[in-house]
């Protein structure tokens, strides 16, 4: 649903590049992608090389045109010049002419823009103090640092005020000082108003200011919310109980298994050598593994806290020791890879599974689609000594 | 909503500012300037003979001959007499004597008979001796030449009054006045250039204005097609061809992109920007130029300036393809590389054009013509003689062995009886003599139409005028002649069974009476001829003594009876003698009735019949003259003179009937100048005329036949014509077939120039911008052909240049537009 308040809003958008003589080759760089940025948030865009990042970026500022479905920003659509006209952004790898000085770059791109010379005097003046470069903004750009060049973007990013900022890796080259106040400075846009695209592979400064992200690969969004909401969400989030005092595994699968409402399968059909290695995470099944010390350690998906309480009350109805119970929560990369580093078919059944999304679901486009947790630490919740 | 794309083309300013390359360039510009800017110039008197100032060598070969021998033969005459050499001297004789004895001795063999060939420069180191002492002048004996006013000035003051340069000015004049009709007309002052106050050596014999035309057309045309149509355009091709492929970077195109700006017009924008560094480097220097050019040599030529934006248009013809190419391959590397093969390939097709303008085009360009009942007769610059076959539609050769060549032809004329009367001038477009006799040509106007021989032309004839009584005028350098029309029968006819078959058995004829003859008396007549005297057949008409000095031009009246004749400033007026006295022996010469001066100025006059009056008409443009039917100046309405004025007159026609004259403009529009009764003047361009070769007056049908478009006819009927009031159209038209190569050259090469942008030509551009004409005219012309060099393509290049400048930038901005990116 494209509600009034978005800046950004794409629909079921596609990008296929031909190459050959005759264009008969061709590779899908986005597959129906849909999402929505809202107006005064900071959005970030997570993906791998090559999940299509950049080709969304280009259709939202027109340097590319879509080969279906439809993108709009502000309103209008996306490339238009009209849209441009409220658009600043700061690409990945910004490159300005050697000849420029902080400030003739400014006043060329201000041009650009549009604005007359004397609004470009002033608000270079203001925005120079803003990215630091005020007093060297008389220098050639050719002594310029990466760090400067990337202020020098993002200065001329805002010169005309506008209502969206696209930035591309903007911490780029950055030392830690200097990413740090650019983070400042992005939470300050957005306490202004400002809406900003943000792209990104530092995960940690996307989870540091991001209001929302989407994660792409494969030229398609695996998956998009609040931080929050990805981590209550998390579809395959499962709880692992150490138990001690158990004479019968299949006893306690099956204890464990009825306890979540899991079907109960027939035969050894939990029991798992600790040597075989990780188990799924996702399955809709219980594990079982008996560890040295003679502990038994279970992996049940996650239903509920009700869920919990009565396995809880169930295993010491049955006389087994609870050691430990945790729900582990995996760092955001691990998350992300989880996301992006499997087999396509795998992760959109997991995506699927977990949050009954499915490309093309106009019920659950968008904010409601996919859901993944992010948190990188792991929490002990509900941690139960006997 | 154009600002964005200011700010890109300011930006490319600031980066051309910026470029090191620019520097460097400008740098270079600034010690070219540095380096021509001493250069000076200062007026001298005209002084020095060189070898272009003979206008006829072979007369002044001769008249010198002559003299030398008559003195020779005078001194051994009275030494029989006992040694008293009271010899009846002459001016020719007295130069002769006091050459250098080689030279001496070459002339005393040419008096002789025998075949000596003396080179200009010789008789120029000769004559240039006789300044060192003045022996050989002698005031009676120059009693008798003519002697301009100058010189009669100059002879005015006391012999301590005049300079060195004064008295060798003097000297000069004297050796002109001793023999006329052999020396071109060269002002009084010529150019010295200076550097730096220095004097060059060599002397420029050329007067002001002539200096400022080879100036203009000339110097500054090669220094802008050099410096900056080559020079310049290659530096700008090597420094702007990054610009595009630069802008392609993702991290400054996304950003470029991502603005309110449309893609073509960025594209645009980038590419006038690309021309910036041209602009810069090429205001400095042109401004420079025309800065020197004013300062050092007089010059202050505002139109110069207006090659700036014409020399930033050829570099955008090169850079139209750099950025094209820049911009499919984003390569500066191949951008460079395609803009030089482009270049080549417009160098290759030019070159074919020139090739084929030169060798199909040119040789088929109709120089004269004329008509005979139903035939039409033309002589081309190739140097053919064709008529023109209704039936096959197209021109035929009439030499049998015509393969073209540096013969040239003599604009035919149709003689009263209708017999066409011309002449073949071997080896003629190089030296107005030719090589050998020259046999005039009659052509009957039957289906054979073979050329005849009949007698032999006065050597170095340039034009030939039909007489109403059936006569020819023949007309050269120094001398006007008749053949009765009794004379004028070919050779093998009965009459003439004996006579010479051709010219070079008239050579060989005359060979044989100096082997067998013996005395100068048997040489006179051959030292005549070879000085543009009577051949045989011919008699002079011109006064006694008089000769005839260029700028000299020759109108005949429609009734026949009156010459209007202009030589050098004087305009005369020659009546027919009493016809008693037509065909007497001494075959009587013209009555001169009257007479006038005119100020003419350069190498090149008409004078010409319209109505029952006279105009002259100068070159290089000047206001042209009136005059009556006996020579009294007519004021005419200055808004008239001021058009004629203002064409570049190459021809002019009289048209008798119609009480008219057709001048032939350089920019190949014919202009008809009408006068009626109250001797109103009118001047009108004739129709839509656009691209006349040639001109000829049927005073009998009143038609006027204009030879257009190379080969093309189209006849105007002038019947009931009043003046002012022209035929819109023309009575019909010939368009012949053309030719295999001809075919070729219309459907191949001209298409191919045509989309191609002919670069090269935008020098014509160049010059008739900073000339301010439509054609280059040089005092180089070949002999007896008009001085027109060159007719400035100004157009076509600009059309071929901006439609492929145009094209390219629409494939640019469409490419753009829809790449991804």
């Amino acid at each position: 649903m494209i509600a009034s308040d978005d800046v950004i809003s794409i629909d079921r958008l596609t990008k296929t590049y031909r190459s050959g003589l005759i264009g008969g080759r061709s590779i899908a760089a986005l597959r129906h992608v849909s999402l929505q940025t809202r107006r005064g948030e900071i959005f970030g865009l997570l993906g791998p090389n090559g999940a299509g990042k950049t080709t969304l970026i280009k259709i939202l500022l027109g340097v590319i045109r879509s080969s279906g479905g439809t993108a709009r920003v502000l309103g209008q659509p996306a490339g238009s010049i009209a849209a441009r006209k409220r658009v600043g952004y700061l690409p990945e790898s910004l490159r300005i002419d050697r000849h420029h000085t902080a400030r003739s770059a400014l006043l060329f791109y201000g041009g650009m823009s549009g604005l007359s010379r004397d609004v470009i005097t002033t608000r270079s003046d203001e925005l120079l103090r803003l990215v630091g470069l005020k007093g060297r903004d008389r220098e050639s750009v050719k002594r310029f640092s990466k760090g400067m060049y990337q202020r020098l973007g993002l200065a001329q990013a805002l010169l005309h005020e506008p209502d969206l900022l696209i930035l591309d890796e903007p911490t780029d080259g950055l030392d830690p000082v200097g990413r740090s106040e650019v983070r400042r400075l992005l939470l300050e846009l957005r306490s202004r108003g400002k809406t900003i695209f943000l792209n990104s592979h530092i995960l940690q400064e996307v989870e540091l200011v991001c209001d929302r992200v989407a994660v792409m690969a494969a030229g398609q969004v695996r998956g998009v919310g609040t931080i929050d909401e990805l981590t209550e969400r998390l579809g395959d989030r499962q709880v692992k109980w150490d138990l001690s005092g158990v004479d019968n595994e299949q006893s306690l699968g099956r204890l464990l298994a009825d306890a979540a409402g899991l079907p109960v399968p027939e035969g050894e059909a939990f029991l798992r050598s600790a040597a075989t290695g990780g188990d799924k995470i996702g399955g809709q099944r219980v594990l079982l593994d008996r560890l040295p010390s003679g502990v038994v350690r279970a992996t049940v998906p996650w239903v509920d806290q009700l869920v919990i309480d009565r396995t809880i009350d169930r295993l010491r109805a049955s006389g087994v020791s609870i050691v430990s119970l945790t729900t582990p929560r995996r760092s955001l990369e691990d998350v992300f890879l989880s996301l992006v580093g499997s087999t396509e078919a795998e992760v959109d059944l997991d995506i699927a599974a977990n949050a009954n999304w499915k490309p093309g679901n106009d019920a659950q486009d968008g904010v409601e689609s996919a859901v993944v947790g992010l948190r990188a630490e792991e929490n002990a919740v509900n941690g139960v000594a006997r | 909503m154009i600002r964005p794309y200011l700010a890109v083309v300011t930006d490319s300013f600031r980066s051309a500012f910026a470029s090191r390359v620019l520097w460097v360039a400008l740098i270079a510009i600034y010690i070219f300037l540095f380096a021509i800017a001493p250069i000076g110039y200062r007026e001298v008197f005209t002084t020095t003979f060189r070898w272009p100032d003979f206008a006829n060598g072979t007369r002044m070969k001769a008249m010198l001959a002559r003299g030398i021998a008559e003195l020779d033969n005078h001194a051994t005459d009275n030494a029989g007499d006992g040694g008293q050499a009271t010899a009846k001297e002459t001016p020719p004789g007295r130069i002769a004597r006091s050459l250098p004895a080689e030279l001496q001795g070459n002339l005393r063999k040419v008096a002789e008979g025998q075949e000596v060939r003396i080179r200009l420069d010789v008789f120029a180191d000769g004559l240039n001796q006789l300044y060192e002492n003045g022996d050989w002048y002698d005031v009676e004996v120059w009693k008798s030449t003519p002697r301009l006013r100058e010189l009669r000035e100059i002879e005015s003051l006391d012999e301590g009054e005049l300079s060195e340069d004064l008295r060798k000015r003097r000297d000069r004049l004297r050796i002109e006045a001793a023999l006329p009709g052999v020396f071109e007309n060269r002002g009084s002052r010529s150019i010295a250039l200076t550097y730096a106050g220095m004097s060059f050596p060599a002397v420029l014999q050329i007067e002001k204005p002539q200096f400022q035309m080879l100036l203009n057309q000339i110097v500054l045309r090669i220094i802008i097609e050099w410096v900056l149509g080559f020079a310049m355009i290659f530096l700008g091709i090597l420094v702007t061809a990054a610009i595009i492929p630069d802008m392609l970077q993702p991290g400054s195109l996304h950003l470029l992109l991502s603005k309110p700006v449309s893609r073509g017009l960025l594209f645009l924008a980038k590419f006038v920007g690309g021309c910036a560094f041209v602009f810069v480097c090429v205001t400095q220097l042109i401004f420079g130029l025309w800065l020197i050019a004013g300062l050092r040599l007089d010059v202050w030529n505002a139109r110069l300036l207006l090659c700036i934006p014409v020399c930033v248009f050829l570099f955008a013809v090169f850079y139209s393809v750099s950025a094209v190419a820049g911009l499919k391959w984003r390569s500066p590397i191949l951008a460079i590389g395609l803009a030089n093969l482009f270049g080549a390939a417009c160098l290759i097709i030019g070159m074919a054009g020139g090739l084929s303008d030169g060798f199909v085009v040119e040789r088929d360009r109709i120089s004269g013509l004329t008509v005979s009942g139903d035939a039409v007769i033309a002589a081309t610059r190739g140097g053919h003689l064709r008529r023109y076959d209704a039936g096959q539609s197209k021109w035929v050769n009439l030499f049998p062995d015509d393969n073209g060549s540096s013969d040239r032809i003599i604009p035919p004329v149709t003689l009263s009886g209708g017999t066409v009367a011309t002449a073949r001038v071997r080896g003629g477009r190089m030296n107005v003599f030719g090589s050998g006799a020259t046999p005039l040509l009659l052509v009957d106007p039957t289906p054979g139409m073979i050329p005849e021989p009949s007698i032999e032309l006065p050597a170095g004839t340039l034009a030939l005028h039909g007489l109403p009584d059936g006569a020819i005028l023949a007309h050269n350098s120094g001398e006007l002649m008749i053949a009765r029309a009794s004379d004028l029968r070919p050779l093998n006819e009965p009459e003439n069974a004996e006579a010479k078959q051709d010219g070079s058995d008239s050579e060989k004829a005359g060979n044989a009476k100096a082997d067998t003859g013996s005395g100068f008396g048997m040489w006179l007549p051959k030292l005549m001829k070879m000085m543009g005297g009577p051949s045989d057949g011919f008699y002079s008409v011109l006064p006694e003594g008089m000769t005839l000095t260029s700028p000299s031009s020759v109108a005949v009246s429609q009734d026949g009876n009156s010459l209007m004749v202009l030589s050098g400033g004087r305009l005369i007026r020659l009546d027919r003698p009493a016809a008693s006295a037509i065909g007497t022996a001494d075959q009587p010469r013209w009555i001169r009735s009257a007479q006038a001066e005119v100020a003419v100025s350069g190498r090149t006059a008409w004078l010409r019949y319209i109505g029952d009056s006279a105009v002259v008409l100068l070159q290089p443009k000047n206001p042209p003259l009136f005059f009556t039917n006996m020579l009294q100046p007519i004021e005419v309405d200055a808004q008239v003179v001021a058009a004629i004025g203002d064409l570049s007159v190459i021809a002019a026609l009289s048209c008798h009937a119609a009480n008219g004259l057709v001048i032939h403009a350089s920019n190949g529009q014919a202009s008809v100048v009408t006068v009626d009764g109250k001797q109103a003047f009118q001047v009108q361009r004739l129709g839509r005329t656009s691209s006349v070769e040639a001109l000829r007056w049927d005073n009998d049908k009143s038609e006027l036949w204009v030879a257009q478009n190379i080969d093309q006819i189209a006849v105007w009927d002038f019947k009931g014509v009043k003046a002012g009031d022209l035929p819109k159209r023309p009575l019909r038209e010939i368009r012949p077939s053309i030719s295999g190569w001809r075919m070729v050259e219309r459907y191949v090469v001209t298409p191919l120039r045509t989309i191609t942008p002919q670069t090269g030509e935008l020098g014509d551009t160049i010059a008739s911008i900073v000339s301010g004409e439509d054609s280059l005219q040089l005092p180089f012309a070949s002999a007896g052909e008009p001085a027109i060099i060159e007719r400035y393509n100004v157009w076509r290049p600009v059309f071929t240049c901006g439609g492929f400048i145009a094209v390219m930038l629409l494939i640019g901005c469409v490419y753009f537009s829809r790449t991804d990116f």
